[in-house]
């Protein structure tokens, strides 16, 4: 019981993140599976895309009644986005190394900047 | 044209995020709200609904392989309670100021990144 009540607890938080920030809830599900219930990287990896899963209908649902989407656009955006993905899983056992994440964190870093200025 | 734009925004996320293991949405966001002047809450919502497919893919390729765990039920549950609360008090926010919570939460992705 006691464990339970610690996964859905796991569960509000990156849910509220999900849903504020309109992001799956992944970043905050995995380091909190890893340090508070000793999984592996790659099964809060795994666990994490399941429960991304109901969180994001819900927030997506919620949105919608808000009229702030439009499935259209996502159903294109995640066309684009499994294609891609097959790509990018296969690429990071042939290119992952540090270069390529510090350049990519730089762009990371450049886009929140220039999110906030007008 | 709008098609041909969130296909590719798609790809790239798909691509960036498959090789990176950073979630889709810190990619996508930013890139619909740059490049294509869509306003913050509707790129989140878009953003929220694209997530759904894409993470069903992967759930169920680690579901087969069996990494994914049973407690995810119990996230998930909890994640619906948490995520309905944030996504209803969205439209009552205003755009500047998630603006803002969004790039603070991708300068500290960014900055972990470049110094890990």
């Amino acid at each position: 019981m006691k464990e339970r009540l610690k996964f859905i607890l796991i569960g509000v938080i990156g849910g509220l993140a999900s849903g504020l920030l309109g992001i799956g809830g992944g970043l905050v599900f995995v380091p909190l599976l890893i340090t508070y219930a000793a999984y592996s990287q790659k099964e809060a990896h795994a666990t994490s895309l399941g429960a991304i899963i109901p969180a994001g209908i819900a927030g997506a649902l919620i949105y919608n009644l808000n009229g702030l989407n439009s499935f259209t656009d996502s159903a294109y955006l995640a066309l684009g986005g499994i294609l891609g993905a097959q790509i990018g899983s296969r690429a990071m056992y042939k290119f992952s190394n540090k270069k390529l994440r510090k350049s990519f964190g730089v762009f990371l870093f450049i886009m929140s900047i220039r999110m906030v200025l007008p | 044209m709008s098609i041909l734009t969130f296909l590719v925004i798609g790809l790239f996320t798909g691509i960036i995020s498959g090789m990176m293991g950073v979630g889709g949405g810190l990619i996508m966001i930013p890139a619909m709200v740059l490049f294509m002047s869509i306003p913050q809450s509707m790129a989140q919502g878009i953003s929220l609904a694209a997530i759904v497919p894409i993470s069903l893919m992967g759930a169920w390729v680690h579901f087969k392989k069996g990494g994914l765990k049973k407690d995810a039920i119990w996230i998930g549950l909890g994640a619906v309670v948490g995520a309905s609360i944030t996504s209803s008090i969205i439209p009552y926010m205003p755009i500047s100021t998630l603006k803002i919570i969004f790039s603070l939460v991708l300068l500290y992705f960014a900055l972990r990144m470049i110094l890990k």
